[in-house]
């Protein structure tokens, strides 16, 4: 707990840690994936400094201190937007995880267009010639029917 | 002297001793690595020394987020 | 304190129904963006529905975000990548924009260290080079260090003339050619020379005389009173002769000092003043300012984005009062916003432009990727020189280390806070800015003075488009993604 200017203990509202000029809340990485945890402090070292410590096994302190004086609301609201920027990079790590094959697809499609430049009419050929049939990612196959599939394999 | 311990399962010792040759202008920064830690022995010689000593672990850790996601994109290309 | 006590579990998404796409908080909403630059606005809940994988079809908001690419269903990949491509086509197009430096020269004598002034056979090398270029399209820009490239007229005109006959005889690209000059040596014969072939006019016009003057001892920029003259002059000519005011009008930029962050009202006065369509607005670079001049003239990203935010308000204000003055720093970003802009033009872009897109040669016929790593070498650091143009092919250049690794640097993928920002697909950082203003190429860090800049104005773009009911904003907005380019 930190001490008010009367030195009375204060405590965060939101239940993280407070000391004078700083704040700490612990992050278990099997919830929030250390990818994560960079992701957030990445966006937060140019406001306040940024020091990362490990207690015990899994978990992850993170201590923000404050550039300047802070009151305890101010520290708490510190790592207030910290903790709701974390849901966010997990958010994110897991969109990206999940699409690292669509991006890798149409990025290299992209680079060859790019490069090519083909004509409409050599588009528009290369759309006739396609086997209608040949989706390599998936994407077209219904999750219900891919986790339908997967149960019935693991039987 | 402060006495700063970098874990190395959340700091990159490279980025450590990056950070610590790019404060050499405002701090004697020695680095010791013992096992899973790195531990950076600083004497502030010019400024501030709270805002020299955070200044140089933050620099550590963008450091180390840096050459995190430059290594990863390597191993994806 | 352990984990969970005072952090919220992240609830799960329905990853696999869902496309690649960007977010942030804007005027209240939740912007969503792609890689291939669409966007669309969505609120709270609807993103919540969006992550939830509930949006589905028959949901409101189905149609568009599947055609943006935001959604698993009906996901049109080569679509998706067709419209990244457009983005990214000047990495293979081939080098498009040659400045190519006519003197060292600040006045009529020698310039110190040999040559003064580009030769006419280092000149005729330099445009076949360029024109080597795969680019359909190449475009000379003639300048000069000190900012008068007249002081070398007989050099400009041959090279005027020797490009359009090369090209003409063995090219045949789209060529345009633009004279960089602070005016101080502009006379009525050769300003009707350029108009009769083709050359048009970039000069500087930092504000009102006393704003413009003022500023002159750290720029290029003639004296206002011939700046002036001459912009008068040229549009009276164009007019004179029929040409579209689109595709001619004088450019001019301003170089902004602290001395003019207060008076953002009046330099934008002074190009409504002088019927100018088009206003750069942009940030000083420290690069050729030592120290003690920085903390005179200099500014932090918080002041530059004060004024900047003030100009730009101001200019919105007098278009919607029927002023046509186009920003150009904004028009560079709604044009990869806008469907009726260009991605790919521009010097803000990802990958950069410098080297693949953009080449700079130096009177001594040495080739850099683009004109301020000249400057860098102009100041005596070599490290951007990719070489001799009398020694290097196009295809030599383009594929240069130097080249190779600015474009890796500039590549918002790669960059640990860039990679995720909602303003990816309209943003581009300058590794050559980086190494100036940091001393390394990779010096992107966390909202430095580039990336606050680009997000702010990012976000006042956005926050205009996303208030659906102000349509003549959106119609000024998209009037400038046109207003700001020759047509080609």
């Amino acid at each position: 707990m930190a001490l008010g200017d009367k030195d009375e203990p204060v405590e965060s509202r939101l239940g993280f840690t407070l000391g004078r000029d700083h704040v700490s809340l612990d992050v278990d990485e099997t919830v929030y994936p250390l990818e994560a945890v960079y992701g957030g402090c990445y966006l937060f070292v140019d406001r306040c400094f940024v020091f990362l410590f490990r207690p015990r096994e899994r978990i992850v302190t993170v201590r923000l201190t404050s550039r300047g004086p802070a009151t305890p609301a101010e520290l708490d609201a510190l790592a207030g937007e910290f903790a709701n920027e974390l849901l966010s990079q997990v958010t994110r790590l897991r969109l990206s995880q999940a699409t690292a094959r669509i991006r890798e697809y149409y990025t290299a499609a992209a680079l060859r267009a790019a490069a090519s430049a083909p004509s409409v009419d050599d588009l528009l050929a290369e759309l006739d010639s396609e086997e209608l049939g040949d989706d390599p990612l998936e994407i077209l196959v219904p999750w219900e029917e891919k986790s339908g599939e997967k149960d019935t394999e693991s039987k | 002297m402060g006495r700063i311990t970098f874990d190395r399962s959340l700091y990159s010792a490279e980025a450590v001793e990056a950070a610590a040759a790019a404060y050499a202008g405002f701090a004697d920064i020695a680095l010791e690595r013992s096992g899973d830690v790195v531990v950076a022995v600083v004497g502030v010689t010019g400024g501030d020394e709270r805002t020299i000593e955070n200044s140089f672990c933050n620099l550590a850790l963008q450091e180390t987020i840096v050459r995190t996601r430059r290594a990863a994109s390597e191993d994806d290309s | 304190m352990t984990a969970g006590a005072a952090l919220p579990a992240p609830s799960t998404i329905a990853a696999d129904r869902l496309g690649f796409f960007h977010w942030g908080r804007i005027a209240g909403k939740i912007l969503v963006t792609t890689d291939g630059g669409d966007w669309v606005f969505l609120s709270e809940p609807e993103f919540a529905q969006l992550l939830a994988g509930e949006i589905t079809e028959g949901h409101p908001r189905f149609a568009r975000l599947q055609t943006a690419g935001v959604l698993r269903e009906g996901l049109d990949l080569d679509a998706l990548a067709s419209r990244l491509a457009r983005r990214v086509r000047h990495v293979t197009r081939g080098p498009e924009l040659h400045a190519v430096t006519m003197t060292r020269r600040a006045d009529d004598r020698d310039a110190p260290g040999a040559p003064s002034d580009l030769d006419a056979k280092t000149a005729e090398r330099i445009v076949d080079v360029a024109l080597q270029s795969t680019s359909p399209a190449v475009s000379f820009e003639l300048q000069a260090d000190a900012g008068e490239p007249l002081l070398n007229v007989d050099g400009v005109r041959h090279l005027v003339e020797f490009a359009r006959a090369t090209n003409k005889r063995a090219a045949g690209k789209t060529l345009s050619l633009t004279l960089v000059s602070n005016l101080s040596r502009m006379t009525e014969e050769t300003a009707e020379w350029l108009l009769a072939n083709d050359v048009a006019i970039r000069t500087w016009l930092d504000g009102p005389a006393e704003l413009h003057d003022g500023n002159r001892r750290w720029t290029s920029a003639g004296a206002h009173a011939d700046v002036v003259r001459w912009i008068a002059y040229f549009e009276r000519r164009y007019r004179e002769l029929g040409r579209d005011p689109k595709a001619w009008q004088v450019d001019a930029r301003t170089t902004t000092t602290r001395g003019t962050l207060a008076a953002w009202r009046e330099v934008v006065d002074e190009y409504v003043t002088r019927g100018m369509r088009s206003i750069h607005l942009r940030p000083l670079s420290p690069l050729g300012f030592d120290a003690e001049t920085w903390k005179t003239i200099g500014y932090t990203a918080e002041e530059y984005l004060a004024f900047y935010e003030r100009a730009f308000g101001y200019i919105l204000e007098l278009n919607r009062r029927g002023v046509h003055l186009a920003e150009a720093t904004a028009a560079t970003f709604l044009g990869k916003m806008l469907p009726s802009g260009d991605p790919a033009a521009g010097d803000i872009r990802s990958p950069c432009p410098a080297g693949t897109s953009e080449l700079a040669y130096d009177v001594d016929g040495r080739v850099f990727p683009g004109d301020e790593a000249r400057r860098v070498d102009a100041l005596g650091d070599p490290f951007f020189a990719l070489g001799d143009v009398r020694e290097l092919t196009i295809a030599g250049i383009v594929r240069h280390p130097t080249v190779r690794a600015i474009a890796t640097a500039s590549l918002l993928d790669a960059q640990p806070m860039c990679a995720d920002c909602w303003n990816k697909p309209f943003c581009g950082i300058s590794p050559v800015s980086s190494y100036v203003r940091d001393g390394d190429l990779f010096g992107q860090r966390p909202r430095c003075f580039e990336c606050k800049e680009h997000m702010a104005i990012g976000r006042t773009l956005f926050t205009l488009l996303a208030n659906e009911t102000d349509g003549e904003a959106a119609d000024i907005l998209q009037r400038w993604t046109t207003a700001t380019r020759r047509p080609s």
